[in-house]
């Protein structure tokens, strides 16, 4: 049945654009090549920026952030960060029930902060999303209930955007997408050298850096530009829709 | 197709008018939008120019639509995903149907899409005994209200926070409120509960990418992302012209989009969805189905005058500039795309002649161009509708709108070559008017059939003579 459908439905449109029905795809990847000039190009990926742009970058950054309601804070070690956590953590009081839940990826940067350290003596649990191989149904719903109990979900990011302060989040085994979603607050924890300039110069990464193209997109790639908001009622602005009603970023500049 | 009340445009019209508290939100809305857009389109790094190759982009895709469509379907299919191609709104929702009964559905929750309001989605699903929740906000305060959206972006734009207030503390046993961060929150509960517990989720399709196999979703809520996260099955419909070739055209037509949409940098949250989760994710979709819909569009897609509206990625900064939008809102235009992109679609999709009103009551001072993300040109379009409406058109079904008019400047047409005929005619004119009612030396109504003129203004009376004679009497 689908295909049939197809089929027919494809012949359409071919009539449509006054194609022959014989004219096959093979000699129709002319559409999908890139612009040559775009190999001029090539020294966009110096990967990582250079110390001196970093500077400039996290600033731009900050000030973009900023305008967004995204809580950013620089933070030169990850011991630095897990103490802020720590505190933050100690303010911030759950959205719905009392009991204090926080999951995060399993990801080296977040393992770095030693979170199970800073908790040792506070009536806080955590949840890791680190799991076998291949997740058993179990599995799932076990981290689906944590996922929902918890009012705090810690990722990482592969990259953030400072024109738009963007996180790109890509989904791996042991980094689930609803980490940077279902918790009411969402912090993010990332290296200075991750931060690109514009989208351009991100998309430019995704198409012709070597490394990115094998990674590919996954199955689930999330571009997070600050907490979750609002304008429907009467155009004012409300942070806290569906998603997360703060989002908070620590980047480690060393 | 969901019902169609494009024949109610004039009364609809007036109605909105009317309606000060309409008025003032649109007023509000087209003066913080309109300018902010503009400027935004300003600060991009290319500047305003960077629209027209978009708009080269998405038509580029539009000519290799074919390779697009079944580039971007082996490859939904390779990672996991099913792709139904959907003739028509029917097709499309029996479809849903049927995945929906294999699945055991009982609680869908879904993301604003126009396409699903367009087929008529909803009403088809809870006919068959499932529970459809709109998790927009604005979306889900109009369903509450059981009423249609009057914008793409703002569905709920035509309600005042008083007015919503009541409805919550009607329908969600809320003590009343008009604060709006109050009344979302109690939003935000209710509709959290109901992701977490929903069997399926429902969302459109921004863009998607052939090139990667990808669909992607924008939102600034989060409400999409939970819907096509949380549930075991996400299903998504998709108009067949929402789809580019490559990775890199997204980079600039998601800058536009924001802009265009919003105002803004870029949207709160983009998601490229590339299928169901695999094997080794905690989270995410069991199943993932694509339902690629026509509806109309391919008839459109063939007629090279009109192919260009399908350029559009429905940010509605048209709808944000256009002085007839601001003055009758989106419920006059009887079908969800409303505003200068609905006066050129809805007649192509509905019939140009049950909504011939919609593209003759447009203005054509050309601001919604100006304020395209893709420069789609609409004036052009509007232009030829209504010139279809004049003359008749066979391909497009169209009966004259107007045949008394074209007997009316045939008429005239003899009449203005033949000198004689035409002097004799303003003499009878002059003569004939002196009954009709003056003011101010302007004649305040003309007879039935012309009356259209005065209905609400004046008129200069024909002098005695004509220019030309007094210019011969003077130098003969």
């Amino acid at each position: 049945m689908e295909n049939t459908n197809q089929n027919e439905f494809i012949l359409n449109i071919k009539a449509a654009l006054r194609k022959s029905p014989a004219m096959d795809s093979a000699g129709s990847t002319k559409i999908f090549t890139r612009n040559d000039k775009d190999k001029d190009a090539q020294n966009i990926l110096v990967t990582p920026n250079p110390i001196k742009d970093r500077k400039t970058l996290l600033e731009l950054l900050v000030y973009q952030a900023n305008l967004l309601n995204i809580n950013i804070f620089p933070k030169a070690t990850t011991r630095m960060a897990a103490k802020a956590i720590k505190k933050l953590i100690q303010q911030k009081s759950p959205e719905w029930g009392e009991k204090k839940s926080i999951i995060k990826w399993k990801h080296p940067l977040i393992d770095a902060l030693k979170l199970e350290e800073q908790f040792e003596n506070d009536d806080v649990t955590l949840y890791t999303t680190e799991s076998e191989c291949i997740p058993s149904d179990n599995d799932r719903e076990i981290h689906r209930a944590n996922l929902i109990e918890s009012y705090v979900g810690i990722t990482s990011a592969d990259f953030c955007v400072a024109e738009s302060a963007t996180l790109i989040l890509r989904t791996r085994p042991n980094q689930p997408r609803a980490v940077s979603l279902v918790p009411s607050i969402h912090i993010a924890v990332i290296n200075v050298e991750q931060i690109l300039e514009n989208l351009k110069e991100l998309y430019f990464r995704l198409i012709h850096d070597p490394k990115e193209k094998q990674l590919g997109l996954t199955n689930c790639m999330t571009f997070i530009s600050g907490p979750s908001k609002t304008g429907d009622i009467e155009l004012v602005m409300v942070h806290g829709a569906h998603g997360p009603r703060e989002l908070i970023l620590y980047v480690i500049t060393g | 197709m969901t019902q169609i009340n494009t024949q109610f445009y004039k009364k609809q019209a007036q109605k909105a008018i009317c309606n000060t508290v309409l008025q003032q939100a649109l007023l509000d809305l087209q003066n913080r939008l309109g300018p902010a857009t503009k400027a935004a389109y300003n600060s991009l790094a290319e500047g305003p120019a960077l629209r027209k190759t978009a708009h080269d982009i998405r038509m580029h895709a539009l000519e290799n639509l074919d390779i697009l469509l079944e580039t971007l379907a082996q490859k939904i299919r390779q990672q996991g995903g099913h792709v139904f191609f959907a003739k028509d709104g029917e097709t499309a929702t029996n479809y849903c149907l049927e995945v929906a009964r294999n699945l055991n559905v009982k609680m869908a929750v879904k993301g604003k899409s126009m396409v699903t309001e367009e087929i008529g989605l909803n009403t088809a699903l809870m006919r068959n005994g499932i529970e459809v929740n709109e998790t927009d906000l604005g979306e889900y305060i109009i369903q509450l209200a059981k009423e249609g959206p009057s914008h793409i972006i703002a569905p709920a734009i035509h309600k005042t926070r008083k007015q919503i207030g009541k409805l919550f503390s009607e329908k969600l046993g809320i003590p009343y409120t008009d604060d709006p961060p109050t009344l979302t929150k109690a939003a935000r509960r209710v509709l959290r509960e109901k992701f977490l517990r929903a069997d399926m989720g429902i969302s459109g399709c921004n863009l998607a990418c052939a090139e990667t196999g990808h669909i992607t979703t924008v939102s600034n809520e989060g409400n999409i992302r939970m819907s096509s996260t949380m549930p075991k099955v996400h299903m998504v419909f998709m108009g067949m012209e929402r789809v580019v070739a490559k990775l890199q055209d997204h980079d600039i037509l998601f800058r536009l989009l924001a802009r265009g949409a919003s105002a803004q940098n870029m949207a709160g949250y983009v998601s490229y969805i590339g299928g169901p989760r695999s094997a080794d994710q905690l989270d995410g979709p069991d199943e993932f189905h694509l339902v690629i819909l026509d509806n109309g569009r391919n008839k459109i897609l063939a007629d090279k005058e009109f192919r260009e509206v399908l350029t559009c990625i429905r940010c509605a900064a048209c709808l944000n500039v256009c002085p007839v939008y601001g003055k009758i809102g989106g419920h006059a235009y009887g079908f969800p795309y409303s505003g200068p992109i609905g006066a050129v679609l809805t007649p192509l999709m509905v019939g140009i002649n049950k909504a011939h009103d919609l593209c003759q009551g447009e203005t054509l001072c050309g601001a919604c161009r100006k304020a395209c993300p893709v420069d789609n040109d609409l004036p052009r379009m509007l232009l030829l509708l209504r010139a279809k409406l004049a003359d008749g058109d066979k391909d497009w079904e169209v009966e004259r709108n107007n045949p008394a008019e074209k007997i009316m400047f045939m008429a005239w047409s003899v009449l203005i070559r033949n000198r004689k005929l035409f002097d004799m005619f303003l003499r009878a004119g002059y003569w004939i008017q002196k009954v009709f009612p003056r003011e101010n030396g302007l004649l305040k109504k003309l007879p039935l059939g012309l009356n259209g003129w005065t209905a609400s203004r004046d008129i200069k009376p024909i002098a005695p003579h004509s220019f030309i004679l007094l210019w011969k009497k003077k130098h003969r």
